[in-house]
Order: structure tokens, then sequence, then C-alpha cells
């Protein structure tokens, strides 16, 4: 008989069976009574199929294990390219049981722990670093209006760039952001600054250039820093001046 | 050395005897895995319920593919092949039985093998009609209950069948239609299907 045609009889009654498949039974079947005797029949199959799910020992297993090695003796192991692979990742066990799965599992949830537990840790000294950095910027805004920033720029030529912050208070403070030597500078005059303060002196100097001292303005050699100051500060030079105009 | 190892859970069984032939375990504990069981099974009701002569014919015939894997011809079904072994060892036990019951004092062990096994069906719901079942299965002639329990038990396909047991799939059917209408019969005082 067929598999399909014992499915049927297993599903249905005799007097649910349809014309065609009575048919197909009457080899079997003709009667209700048949119909049923041979329906107890695969229905006491399928029981039986049930209980009867037997396993070997596992002394039988273990002689026939010993007869295996004893007859491949003489075989070497196998090496194999993906045995690593294969032992993390068999595709033979659930997703859930390989273990490759289980290590990326624990280390996702080792990472979204540490996450947790030390993101909070991590972030408070930020926070504090950000206070402090606030509570700096408004300190030195609140500085700035006690201080007379000037800066002073010196000529294109040199493209020295120079400020000086002078506190009122504090002695002068000179701060070199940026330096720069143009190749085609003049070195006559590399490098011009001035400052002026509050009193009204302004102090005009050099920096790493050649200056000449000679009061034509005849270069002489000497590389030593001049310092200008108002005429009134030294009368003597208005004799030079007069002399030379 | 070898590129890929292979996966031993889905190559056929026939790809697995090949293996086996080159010595490799593996193969064998999957071959094992798969056919143990069930050829136990077929062994219990082959041979009178007995769970050690079962035990013993089930190592006897992997005994055999280990030691003689080249007995078995790549281009044959390994399952007809394994079941016509199996049914060749128990028509061997049959002849010996045969004349064990000719020297012996006419009393039929079969049956008290089978009677004291019988307590593996205390656990089913209709355990007097699973026992009848059981009973008439064993009583069953030998050649209507191997086909009987290869196709409905071991689900071999009746040209499997024919195979195995080495006859046309006429003389299969035929067989398989009495022994279902022996069976039928035999069980006509139970009626589980009105008791459900």
């Amino acid at each position: 008989m067929e598999k399909e045609l014992v499915n049927k009889m297993m599903e249905k009654e005799f007097r649910e069976m349809t014309d065609n498949e009575k048919i197909e039974l009457r080899e079997w079947c003709e009667t209700e009574e048949e119909f049923d005797q041979l329906k107890q029949i695969f229905v006491g199959i399928e029981e039986l199929k049930q209980v009867e799910k037997y396993t070997p020992r596992a002394e039988t297993k273990k002689s026939l294990d010993d007869l295996f090695v004893q007859k491949h003796s003489n075989v070497k192991p196998m090496f194999w390219y993906n045995t690593i692979l294969v032992a993390l990742y068999p595709t033979e066990k659930p997703f859930s049981n390989r273990p490759l799965v289980r290590i990326a599992a624990i280390g996702l949830i080792a990472l979204i722990a540490f996450q947790f537990v030390f993101n909070g840790k991590l972030a408070e000294p930020k926070q504090q670093i950000s206070k402090i950095q606030d509570s700096k910027d408004k300190g030195s805004v609140s500085k700035d209006q006690q201080l007379e920033k000037i800066e002073t720029t010196t000529s294109n030529k040199n493209e020295v760039v120079t400020s000086v912050t002078r506190s009122v208070p504090s002695p002068v403070e000179i701060k070199v952001e940026d330096f720069q030597m143009a190749h085609d500078q003049d070195p006559f005059v590399s490098s011009v600054s001035s400052v002026s303060s509050a009193a009204g002196v302004t102090y005009t100097w050099t920096t790493d250039a050649v200056v000449s001292t000679h009061p034509d303005g005849i270069f002489t050699g000497e590389s030593s820093a001049a310092f200008s100051q108002p005429a009134s500060y030294q009368p003597a030079i208005f004799d030079l001046l007069t002399t030379t105009f | 050395m070898r590129l890929l190892k292979p996966q031993y859970t889905t190559m056929t069984d026939e790809s697995l005897m090949q293996a086996i032939s080159g010595g490799e375990k593996r193969a064998f504990d999957e071959l094992y895995n798969r056919y143990s069981g069930p050829l136990l099974g077929y062994f219990m009701r082959m041979l009178w319920r007995d769970r050690e002569k079962s035990e013993d014919f089930v190592h006897d015939l992997f005994a055999k593919i280990v030691n003689k894997p080249e007995y078995f011809d790549p281009t044959r079904s390994f399952k007809t092949w394994v079941y016509s072994v199996a049914n060749n060892m128990c028509k061997n036990e049959y002849k010996k039985a045969e004349v064990r019951k000719g020297m012996s004092n006419g009393l039929d062990n079969h049956y008290s093998l089978s009677d004291k096994n019988s307590n593996v069906m205390s656990e089913v719901q209709d355990k007097f009609f699973q026992e009848a079942f059981q009973r008439s299965l064993i009583i069953l002639d030998d050649k209507h209950k191997e086909v009987f329990s290869l196709r409905h038990l071991e689900g071999l396909s009746i040209k499997e069948i024919a195979e195995v047991l080495e006859i046309s799939d006429g003389t299969v059917k035929s067989r398989l239609f009495y022994a279902t209408k022996y069976l039928a019969e035999s069980l006509k005082e139970f009626n589980p299907i009105e008791n459900r």
C-alpha cells in the first residue's frame, strides 16, 4: 500500500473517503469493518515506532571503536586546513550551540557590560575638566577687562607678527606667536616691532636682524638691538638731526 | 594533508563507506549513529525480541563494515546492502534455531524470551493492543514478517525491499498484503480506534 493512501486512512474515517479513494482501497478493504481493522494496524505501527527507539549499549560502540583503531592503526591522523573553523563553527550543531557564536556572544556581552559600568566613571572626570575650562574662560574674560592688550605687527616685508600683552600692575609680557622670515627680506631692517604703553612710551626694536648703528644708516656689520626713544628723552639728537637736514 | 575537512553529517552513506575504507574514524561514528538504532530495532523484531542477541548482531554487522568495507559495492545503495546483510544474518539464526529446536526438549525458548522482554510495552497507552500486535508480528511467518517490518517499521520502499530480499516487486507486494491482512485478522478482537 502506498504511503499516501496510508496517510489518508490515518486522517479520515471510512465514510469520509471519496469514491476515488474507495476504489484505490478496494484491493485492501471493501467494508467499513475491514477499513477499521486495517486502520488499527497502521495506528499500531505508528505507536510502535514511537515506543521502539532503540539505542545500542555503550559497550558495543566501545568494542567497535577499539576494533576500528586496531584495524586502522597504520593510518596517520589527518590534518586539515580548516580544523579550527570546523571545531569553532560546526554546521551540524544548532546555531546557538556553535562555539564561535557563543564566544562572540560572550564578547559582546562583556563589551556592553564594560561600556555600561565604566562609561559613567569615565564621563565624570571629563565633566569636571569641562567645568574647570568653563570657569577659566570666564576668569580670562574678566581678566581681559583689566588688561590692556597691545598688538603690534611689523612691516609686510618681514611678515613677523608679535603680540604684546601687558598688565598694568605686572611687568611687560612679550609673547611671540608667530615668526617667519621671508627669503627676500631686507637684511638691514628685518624685523621692527613697537610697543606702546599706557604711559605713552613706545619701544621699537629689531629681532634677529642685522641693523645698522651708524647715524647715517651705514651698515657696519654689528648686530645689536637698538631701541628708539622720543627725542625729548635725548635732546642731543636734535643736533644730529639739524646737521643732517 | 587535505584542504578541507568534510562535513560528515551531510555526507551520503556511500561516501561515508568510502571514508571508512580510508580509515576515517568520524565517518564510522556518523554511520553508526545513523544505523545502529534502526538495525537494533530490526534485529529485536526479527530475533524474538532478544536484546542480547540483537546487540551482538549489531556489533557483528558493524565489525563486518570495519574489517571488510570492500564488501560493499559503492554503486549500490548502502541502506539496501546493510539490510540485506542484516536479513541474511537473521536467516542464518533461524536455521541455527531450527537445529537447536530439533535437539531440544520441545520447549520454545523464543516465546519465553519474548515474554521476558514484554515489559518494554508497559508504558504504552494501549498496552494490551501493543502487546498483541507485537505477539502477532512475532508469530507471523518469517518471510512475511521481514517484508512487513522493512516496509512499515524501517521505512524501505517496495523496490528497496525487493533488492534487499532479492525477490521481485510483485512478490514483495503480495507478501505485504498477506502480512497486513493476517495482522488485521489476528487483532480483530481489539478495536482501539473506537476507544479513542
